[in-house]
């Protein structure tokens, strides 16, 4: 295996460096409200069509 | 829903795969550029997320036709879906041009066609979101964005030339074609096409798992509805 | 559609009708800027020709959501809406009345501002022209912004943001057909393309705007 040294940033260090994390942070963020977004959805749809089919199961029950 | 959440697992892992591996061939596996010294190795991301940036007002476009024609909800909440993740796309394009303009130009922010041109991206973006939250009516919105997004369109082209005959710029040319002199180099170019095709698979992920979750929201405020009035 | 015209132009004169305030605001602007940036003439010379057209623009703007607000508010608009005119005509109406009341007054009054601003003189005829052949195309856009946001509770704000990257391309043209005009160079190429774009505009936005009146409306 090539032996793994860490690139030589020169005088650009500043730079470049925020600039990987400046976009590793707006993507995490976007990422991850996507995703939390989508859980809290999902999960809501499904409570709630939970409830209506167990509503309707019990309605039918006392027929 | 059941095609995309078959799809979305593997369009995932194949974006990951693709983004990370070119970010770190690009950061730690190539040299520095003769002119530009390490900060080169910014091309990794302002390069992909310039190109996704454009790319998915494009998408938008298609999408905001096909309800327009079609009135196929899954277009609209689809144009929905990708307008943050387009934003956001334009916004690093911007942030990390303004990061690697500095020590290369000297300066922030430049006039330039180029940048201004994504700037004016970027207004059109937050107005099209903007829009969408306004109003609450989800098919008054989709009709709304939609048209907001053929018209912005076509005043964002129009744009295009108006500030390039309004400032001629200093941003490099293309630097991808298929034939100008300009081309970057081999060494840098391979990581960099991994880089943008990872971020489009990206753009695809994320747009599909997004737009499921807009369609569970309508699904959801309809069964609401439906039971309001039962 | 002359009828409705005059009734908006009516209107727009009445008393609250807002008519001088798109005036009294470019004044105000115009008053303004040299004490933002400084009195320096040199300065002022320089950008004055810009400045003027982004207190026309501004001008404009600001009165853009009266152009379907009354209207809305009371039913008429729904009575347009069922009218034999068709919408596309009402927009293009609203727009020629937003025009009269707005962009042409600026454009006249623009002179007198140049004069605050130290306008070189060559700049003076370019203003107006640019105004004159501009402004249009921020009245037939203004409508679509404003058919867009009609009836939303303070839509204003979501009505500049969606409106202000639209004005771009004229505002880039008309200002550089004043600072050109000013100094002498050509003034044809960006005259030219302002003019297209109004023309553009006022052939093309009409159609979406009554698209979009039909979605509010429904």
């Amino acid at each position: 295996m090539t032996p793994f040294i860490f690139p030589d940033l020169g005088p650009y260090a500043v730079e470049v460096l925020s600039a990987y994390a400046g976009t590793l942070a707006l993507l995490l963020i976007l990422v991850a409200g996507s995703v939390w977004q989508g859980r809290k959805t999902r999960i809501r749809l499904e409570e709630f069509e939970a409830r209506s089919t167990g509503k309707r199961q019990k309605s039918t029950e006392n027929l | 829903m059941s095609l995309s959440g078959a799809v979305l697992p593997w369009v995932t892992a194949l974006a990951v795969a693709m983004v990370v591996g070119g970010l770190i061939w690009g950061f730690f596996f190539t040299p520095n550029d003769f002119r530009q010294g390490a900060t080169v190795k910014i091309i990794y991301i302002h390069v992909p997320a310039a190109i996704m940036g454009s790319g998915t007002w494009f998408m938008m476009l298609a999408a905001s036709l096909v309800w327009v024609i079609r009135r196929h909800h899954v277009s609209a909440l689809a144009a929905k879906a990708a307008a943050p993740v387009g934003m956001v796309f334009t916004l690093i394009g911007l942030f990390t041009g303004a990061v690697w303009g500095q020590p290369m130009w000297g300066t922030w922010w430049e006039w330039d066609p180029r940048l201004t041109a994504f700037l004016i991206l970027f207004l059109f973006y937050l107005g099209y979101m903007a829009l969408w939250a306004a109003v609450e009516n989800p098919d008054t919105a989709a009709d709304l964005t939609a048209v907001l997004c053929l018209v912005g369109t076509v005043f964002a082209v129009i744009s295009r030339y108006a500030i390039l005959f309004w400032n001629q710029g200093l941003h490099q040319g293309a630097s991808l074609s298929m034939d100008a002199e300009e081309n970057v180099a081999d060494v840098f170019a391979y990581p960099l096409w991994i880089c943008i095709i990872g971020f489009g698979l990206l753009f695809i992920c994320l747009v599909l798992l997004r737009t499921r979750t807009e369609i569970r929201a309508r699904r959801l405020s309809a069964l609401i509805a439906q039971e309001r009035m039962a | 559609m002359i009828g409705l015209l005059i009734r908006d132009l009516r209107l727009a004169v009445k008393a609250g009708g807002g008519f001088g305030l798109a005036l009294a605001f470019f004044l105000i602007v115009s008053v303004l800027v040299p004490f933002g940036i400084g009195p320096e003439t040199g300065l002022l010379r320089e950008v004055s020709g810009g400045v003027l057209w982004l207190g026309a623009l501004l001008a404009c703007l600001l009165s853009l959501d009266r152009i379907f607000a009354l209207d809305w508010e009371d039913g008429s608009l729904e009575l347009l809406a069922t009218s034999p005119l068709p919408l596309e005509m009402v927009a293009i109406t609203k727009s020629a009345a937003h025009w009269i009341t707005t962009g042409l007054p600026l454009a006249l009054v623009a002179p007198l501002l140049g004069l605050l601003l130290n306008l070189p003189e060559d700049g003076f005829l370019w203003l107006v022209i640019s105004l004159l052949v501009g402004t249009p195309a921020l009245s037939a856009i203004g409508t679509f912004g404003a058919a867009l946001t009609v009836g939303m509770r303070r839509g204003g704000l979501l009505l500049s943001l969606l409106v202000l990257p639209l004005y771009v391309p004229s505002l880039l043209f008309g200002s550089m057909v004043v600072s050109n005009g000013a100094s002498g160079e050509a003034v044809g190429t960006p005259l030219a393309l302002l003019a297209a774009i109004s023309l553009g505009s006022l052939a093309i936005l009409p159609f979406a705007s009554a698209s979009v009146l039909r979605v509010n409306l429904r």
